[in-house]
Formats: structure tokens, C-alpha cells, sequence
């Protein structure tokens, strides 16, 4: 018999560390349905400011990740739910002038449950984007944004949600998944006016507020959330956070059945989990990714998807807020799938 | 030894001003910090081995303390590191006590000596009482079958209770308050022994909060029974502490030296991970050129317990005696007691 140690494999793995999560925590929670409100597909990935590379020995985000590709990690995640998505490409400027809207069109044809999002750039005319929507069967926008650091840092809402985008939306009663801009997220004073200036001006759209407003931690939510609690058309998509306290801060505050389940896949299949440190989000990883703290090799930790680090945050916010396990059980799919058939009627689109 | 340096100067000092001035009055009393001068020879075994494979001498805690706390006098409840095999430096301790007037020696107890033998060390050291620990207890190699009975032999506990001393309790065992042989050990030690003072270190060891809800309440009104916050880091925990627990039974320690990694303990799955700004051999940290741009784990002690404690309804000013008075009114307590035993 050899002398070298065995590695445990990526199979037996899942099965020791994954699969008990999902069955003691996850699956427990769980519908026999699941949206996932946030998933991103792209054949391949076109970004100028990739936030997430792979880099020499480090890996990072997927080149490649199709709807096959987002099929599999459904299966892997979820392994006995009926899994649906709301998918988009990446949402870049960039990648918009890569046609990367009609590959997500025709993906989304060709796969079922899936509702495709249209990623619209601040620049794109009503008329363009009028056209776009129609021919691709989009429920809605997936707003681009540049992530150059001073355009991420200093562009406004109004100016990345454009005004042909908001007309378009309001009109047609569209989902509008909103990744806000700058350093301070929901915390800034100009993008909760705005948001708030949005929702009001276009009561027919449905916003939806793209990791909870980039809310990793509780200070970015804890005190603007009193100033968007009341909105009638504003949703909160709950992908990749993974905070108690933030989850306890929205469910002690706003309608819950305005709380939509997400993962931001392919981002959730890594096994880790976003924490704060000196109130600044860090990614804690089991593999060696280039943006990620994680520990040297032979005491790598032994984590689990981000995915369920999700679920779990949601399902102690919950409970800390005093909402019932149906409450809870309406975010991961009820309450997303009420907005998408909401849209699928008005525009007469397929389901 | 921590130094003023320009990311002490902009990353923890503004920290600092966020976070603890706030909370802090003009003294501090840290209820848990290390020092030693002496390693024992397997210590490149331990579980933190930059820390522990090093002299942590008292002037190296004492410039922590100077760095971590400007604007305050520090104080410190110390004490050496467990060792079995003599290397717990408790003779060091003690006479850098005497030589520094903040400082309040623990005694680290041999577990066979005799209750003679026990008030001849406290009377001699000028020990405020015990830091026990599992690993005194080699008759039983594995943690999860030491009890706290087996860390506190009865001849240490009658001198404690005889004059009034600390225990500070480190509990034993992988399942910590979520054991009931843990929790029904610390009942009947306070029930027995009802004038030591048991201090629930780590608050029992509560990096995260499944092991204390559901348990903390079956000890948080023994009336001799006190919790120290070192090393915990959890907001959340410290919400559930506060919802059960007088403020005025908790006291803030730092485990210095390890609460000058700049980082965090967070939980990860189903453990505990600490996320570094610098790559130490058993934390989590990124790329040297994109390190994690954390403060002193003992700050994040702080604002852990700020955000919990706000939550479960209490304000700065509920919080400030966590930071001085409440220890010192215990340590003040052994002193009036030992007038007169201890050796001048």
C-alpha cells in the first residue's frame, strides 16, 4: 500500500460535506419548487473589469457558463427541486455589444423554467430596447453597470437605470434587477432618493434590488432600509448575501413576500462564505481563488457551497424576525414567481 | 511586539475611534490576557504557532495593550499558558505583577498539589485564583472526555472558595455549553463552592451562537458565575448573550497575544475559521499584495458586542462597566479577602 495520504474526491466530497448540509438545513426549508431570481449565464464571459478572474494559479469565475452549465449546478444544489431561473448574461456595457443578449434569447428558448433578463446599457433608445424585449421574450432589464472603478464609484442610479429603460419598464410592467453603484450602496443618500424617486415615478415596474443593495453587512442596510420599507413596487433579491443581521434587519422591516430568493450563479457553487471583516465583505473560501482569503494547503476548510451559506443566513434572519416557516418557504419561489407570471401576462409571453 | 506603523495609524486607529471610544471610559481592564517567557518544546504543535512559539513577555503585552488602548490605562487579569510539563510560567507572572501596578496574576494549578500546597502557591504568588485548563489533565488525553470536575480538583476549589478567588474557566469539550455535563459541572461548582468567583471564559467558548441558545440561561443567574467576552466575535452572539445575561456578571478580555492578529473569527460551515490581514500558518488570508484590510481581532470583540447588544436593547453607557468596573469590583473583592495572606 502507498505511503501517500488519500484525497478525499470531489464526489466524495459533496456527498460528506455538501449533501449533509443540504439535507439537515437546506432541504428542509426548501419548496418542491425553486426561483432562483439572479443567475447569470454567459457561453463566454466578457468583462473589461472582471471583478472575479482567474489569475496564474488562482482560480476564478467560469470563461464558459451555459445554460447546460447552469443545469448541472441546479441539479447539484438543489438535487430533488424543480429548479427555475431568472437569467442574465453579464451585465457589462461590454457585454452587451457582444450580442450577448440574443445568446441568452435563444438559450432561454431552448431550456425550460428559465426567464431571461435583458442587460441594457445607459445608452441604448427606447426604441432599441422596445425591440430587444420583444424579439427575445425578455420579462425584463438586468441593468448594466461599469465596473471601472471611478464610473462604479460615482455613477447614479438614474444615469445607469436610464429613462428610456424606466419608461419601458413602467410601461410593460417589467422586472428590473438593479445592482446599485458606489462604495456606500444603500447607504449613500443619493441612491435610496433615487430609488425612491423610481419607485415612485414608476409604480408599474417592478424593482428589484440586487443583493438586498449590495448588503453584505448590516451597516450598509440598517439605517436606509427604515427609508425603502414602504415602497409598493420595490423587491429585494437576496443573492450572495450571507449575514444574519442583515437578513433580521429586512425581514423586521419590509412586506416579506417582497423577499426573492437568488444566488448569483455561477458565484454560489463556490464553497466559502462572504463575511465582513473590519466592515468590509471578504470572500472565505475552501479553493484558492485569486480575490479570496482561504487557508494553506493540507488545512483547507471545509466549507460548503455559498449557496446554502445563503439559505442558512435567510433561515436564522427569519427566525430572529419572528416570520413562519411558510413565510420563509414564499421567498424561494412563490414570491419571484408571482413577478414573473405578473409580466408573463401582461406581454403574452411564453412561461 | 506591535509597533506604530503607518497601517496602525490609518486602518486601527480609525477603528479605534469608531468602534471603542465610544464605549470606553478612562481605564481598561482586559480579563484575559496571556504572557510568557519560557516555551516549552513541543509548542511548534500548537494551535497557533506565530503566537505561541515565542516569548510573549509582559512588555509585550503591556505595548499592545499602550497601542490597542491610547487613550486609556490598561489593566490585565494574566496569566501564562497551560503546560503539564512546568513550562506554565506562573513564578513569571507573578513577579512582573509585582513589579507593574495594573497587573493581577492568575496561578496556573498542577493538578495533584494538595490544598496545603495550593494556599502556600496563592499566598506566596499573590494570585487572584486559577486558570485551569483541559490539557492539566493528562490522565485523559482526549478533550471531550475532561470535565470540569477533573480541571478543578477539590483542594483548588475550597482555597478558592475559601478566600474568595477567580476561576477563570475555559470549558472543555467540543459541544461547550451545549454539553449538559458542562452545564451541570459550572452548576454544582457554584452551588458548592458559592464564594469563588467562576468566570465563564470565552463565554464558553461561544464563537458562534449554537452551542450558547438554548444553554446560556441554565447559568446566566448562578450568583458566583461571571463571563468574559475574549475572543468573541459574533454579533449575534453576543444578542443572545445580552437577552439572558446582567451586564453587570460580563467583563471584556482580549486572550492577548492572540487579539493582535488583524482579522477575524468567523464561522464557516460547521467551524470556525480566523480571516488574517497578514498569512499566518493556521488563518485564512489573501494574496500578500491584496491582504485583508482588517483591524485587532480585539476590536472586532468590540463591535461585535456593540451591534449584539444594541439589538437586545442596551446602550454604550449599559456597556461601559463591561470594560473596567465589573472586573474590578471582583478583583477588588480577592483583595480585601486576602489581606493579610498574601506575602508582601
Amino acid at each position: 500500500m502507498s505511503g501517500e495520504p488519500m484525497t478525499e474526491s470531489e464526489l466524495d466530497y459533496y456527498h460528506r460535506v455538501d449533501m449533509q448540509a443540504y439535507h439537515d438545513e437546506i432541504a428542509p426549508v426548501l419548496p418542491a419548487q425553486v426561483l432562483d431570481m439572479h443567475a447569470h449565464v454567459w457561453p463566454t464571459l466578457v468583462a473589461k473589469h472582471n471583478k472575479y478572474p482567474a489569475l496564474g494559479e488562482f482560480k476564478g469565475v467560469p470563461d464558459h457558463y451555459t445554460f447546460a452549465d447552469l443545469d448541472a449546478s441546479a441539479k447539484r444544489l438543489f438535487p430533488d427541486r424543480v429548479y427555475h431561473a431568472v437569467c442574465f448574461g453579464a451585465a457589462f456595457p461590454e457585454a452587451v455589444e457582444a450580442g450577448e443578449n440574443d445568446r441568452i434569447a435563444q438559450g432561454a428558448r431552448e431550456w425550460p423554467r428559465r426567464y431571461p433578463l435583458l442587460i441594457a446599457g445607459p445608452h441604448d433608445g427606447e426604441q432599441q430596447l422596445h425591440n430587444a424585449l420583444q424579439s427575445g421574450g425578455f420579462y425584463g432589464f438586468k441593468v448594466a453597470v461599469n465596473l471601472e472603478t471611478q464610473h462604479y464609484a460615482t455613477d447614479r442610479i438614474m444615469y445607469v437605470f436610464s429613462e428610456a429603460q424606466r419608461k419601458l419598464a413602467n410601461e410593460l410592467g417589467l422586472i428590473v434587477m438593479l445592482h446599485i453603484p458606489r462604495s456606500k450602496r444603500l447607504a449613500d443618500s443619493e441612491n435610496v432618493s433615487d430609488i425612491q424617486h423610481i419607485c415612485r415615478e414608476y409604480p408599474n415596474l417592478k424593482l428589484v434590488l440586487a443583493h438586498l443593495g449590495r448588503a453584505y453587512c448590516s451597516w450598509v442596510i440598517k439605517d436606509s432600509i427604515k427609508l425603502l420599507k414602504d415602497l409598493p413596487n420595490l423587491y429585494w433579491d437576496v443573492s450572495y448575501v450571507q449575514n444574519e443581521t442583515v437578513f433580521q434587519i429586512v425581514m423586521e422591516n419590509v412586506d416579506p413576500t417582497h423577499i426573492v430568493f437568488g444566488t448569483d450563479q455561477p458565484l454560489a457553487e463556490f464553497r466559502g462564505r462572504r463575511v465582513c471583516v473590519n466592515n468590509a465583505w471578504v470572500d472565505v473560501t475552501r479553493d484558492r481563488y485569486s480575490w479570496s482569503a482561504f487557508c494553506r494547503e493540507g488545512l483547507e476548510i471545509e466549507a460548503t457551497f455559498v449557496a446554502y451559506e445563503i439559505i442558512r443566513a435567510m433561515t436564522e434572519g427569519a427566525e430572529r424576525a419572528g416570520l413562519t416557516r411558510e413565510q420563509l418557504r414564499a421567498m424561494f419561489f412563490d414570491n419571484g414567481m408571482k413577478l414573473v407570471e405578473d409580466v408573463a401576462r401582461r406581454n403574452g409571453l411564453r412561461k | 511586539m506591535l509597533v506604530k506603523d503607518e497601517y496602525y495609524e490609518t486602518v486601527d486607529l480609525a477603528a479605534y475611534r469608531e468602534v471603542l471610544k465610544p464605549v470606553l471610559g478612562q481605564e481598561i481592564l482586559d480579563i484575559h490576557a496571556h504572557s510568557w517567557n519560557r516555551i516549552p518544546p513541543h509548542s511548534e504543535l500548537s494551535q497557533y504557532p506565530e503566537m505561541n512559539r515565542n516569548p510573549y513577555t509582559i512588555e509585550a503585552l503591556l505595548t499592545a495593550g499602550r497601542l490597542m488602548f491610547p487613550e486609556q490605562t490598561y489593566h490585565a487579569l494574566v496569566f501564562g499558558s497551560p503546560d503539564p510539563n512546568g513550562y506554565d510560567c506562573n513564578d513569571y507572572v507573578a513577579d512582573e505583577a509585582r513589579k507593574h501596578e495594573h497587573l493581577y496574576p492568575l496561578y496556573i494549578p498542577a493538578m495533584k498539589a494538595s490544598e496545603d500546597q495550593v494556599r502556600k502557591a496563592v499566598r506566596e504568588g499573590g494570585y487572584y485564583g486559577f486558570k485551569p485548563y483541559w490539557n492539566m489533565v493528562t490522565w485523559k488525553p482526549k478533550q471531550d472526555d475532561v470535565t470540569v470536575i477533573d480541571m478543578l480538583p477539590a483542594p483548588y476549589m475550597r482555597v478558592a472558595d475559601d478566600w474568595g478567588l477567580v476561576i477563570m474557566l475555559h470549558i472543555p469539550g467540543s459541544q461547550r455549553l451545549a454539553s449538559e455535563q458542562n452545564l451541570k459541572d459550572i452548576q454544582t461548582l457554584s452551588r458548592q463552592y458559592p464564594h469563588a468567583k467562576i468566570v465563564i471564559a470565552h463565554i464558553g467558548r461561544s464563537y458562534t451562537y449554537w452551542s450558547m441558545k438554548g444553554h446560556i440561561e441554565h447559568i446566566a443567574d448562578l450568583p458566583n458565575v461571571y463571563f468574559d467576552t475574549s475572543f468573541v466575535q459574533d454579533s449575534m452572539v453576543y444578542k443572545v448573550f445580552f437577552d439572558h445575561v446582567d451586564p453587570a456578571k460580563v467583563m471584556y478580555g482580549t486572550d492577548l497575544p492572540i487579539s493582535e492578529v488583524r482579522g477575524k473569527r468567523v464561522w464557516i460551515n460547521t467551524g470556525w475559521v480566523d480571516v488574517s490581514h497578514d498569512k499566518l500558518s493556521w488563518t485564512a488570508s489573501r494574496d500578500p499584495q491584496h491582504p485583508v484590510q482588517g483591524t485587532f481581532m480585539s476590536y472586532e470583540m468590540i463591535r461585535a458586542m456593540r451591534e449584539g447588544a444594541a439589538e437586545a436593547g442596551l446602550s454604550d453607557q449599559d456597556l461601559r462597566p463591561i470594560f473596567f468596573e465589573n472586573g474590578m469590583k471582583l478583583l477588588a473583592d480577592v483583595r480585601r479577602r486576602m489581606a493579610g495572606e498574601w506575602k508582601k
